[in-house]
């Protein structure tokens, strides 16, 4: 099959290459996705899980982008809950090789069913931008209707659907007219964010910092926090 | 987005968070309702096929929106 791999963790996404590399087997409770359609984050490429598997060993050359949406090719021993044939989408395993290739291999309960009338190419852009933004706003930042939230990077992949989400959930969301490292917010992430407004940024207790980026500097703010990142 | 780390300084009088993002059937199906019935927006900005993947990962301008590779048509 065709697939992306890449070797040199320094190369980033220039030292991608396409190769032919052998068709992954379904192991137990995984099953064999025919890829439509793939996503892929860069700074996965900095991430240890690209480049060793758990238990530390090197499992280059390795295949990115760990997004996608498909087709069930065939079962793994075990595999219970889809079905050959299913239209699935969902993240798959960082520590193992992932969607930029014809086929891949995944456990099963790592996938969702996608409805006949959602395009491959939507279902694979949902999973890393909207899993991040439901489990930061609903199961770590534990928001209720009536909080705020403050959202750093409101038109990127996670801002714009943690903006969209706490909206449905009640809660007001606010871009800062600054990003707490000092630099100012882009022009088109203005344009384009759906905040309900922007706000300077406030002191005030009880504030939830959910981190996506080691570039933040301490500051405090409303009750649940993304970070600044814009980044698709 | 998502899983660069720790923060390197956390706020004072609040809790920083620190998670990796897991893959979760029910959470994926609330998602994907909600794209349905247009609660959800997605924001998509170019579509490549496998073969232009490097390409389309390695641009030589800005793109807005996520790239998506295609791989079957």
């Amino acid at each position: 099959m065709k697939a992306i791999v890449v070797t040199d963790q320094a190369a980033g996404t220039a030292g991608m290459t396409l190769v032919e590399r052998p068709e992954p087997e379904a192991a137990g409770n995984d099953v064999l996705v025919e890829v439509h359609a793939s996503g892929f984050t860069p700074g996965e490429l900095t991430w240890p899980s690209n480049w060793a598997d758990r238990l530390g060993r090197d499992r280059t050359p390795s295949i990115p982008g760990h997004e996608l949406a498909g087709v069930v090719s065939a079962l793994g021993y075990g595999t219970a809950g889809l079905s050959v044939g299913q239209r699935v989408f969902g993240l798959t395993d960082w520590t193992r090789d992932g969607t930029l290739a014809e086929y891949t291999a995944v456990e099963a309960r790592n996938l969702a069913p996608l409805p006949g009338d959602v395009d491959f190419t939507v279902g694979a852009s949902l999973p890393i931008s909207g899993l991040t933004a439901w489990q930061g706003l609903f199961e770590h930042g534990r928001l209720r209707a009536g909080q705020s939230v403050l959202v750093h990077g409101a038109a990127g992949g996670v801002g714009s659907m943690v903006t969209q989400l706490a909206r449905e959930a009640g809660a007001t969301s606010s871009a800062p007219d600054e990003l707490p490292t000092g630099r100012p917010r882009s022009t088109s992430a203005r344009r384009s964010s759906s905040t309900s407004r922007t706000t300077p940024w406030r002191m005030s207790a009880e504030s939830i910092w959910c981190s996506m980026s080691s570039a933040e500097t301490s500051r405090s703010g409303p009750r649940v926090w993304f970070g600044p990142e814009e980044r698709w | 987005m998502t899983i660069a780390g720790p923060p390197e300084a956390r706020p004072a009088d609040g809790l920083a968070i620190d998670f990796v993002v897991e893959s979760d059937r029910a959470q994926l199906g609330e998602i994907v309702r909600r794209v349905r019935d247009g609660r959800v927006r997605t924001n998509i900005g170019n579509v490549a096929t496998l073969d232009d993947a490097v390409g389309a990962f390695n641009p030589t301008e800005r793109v807005t929106g996520k790239t998506i590779i295609r791989v079957r048509p």
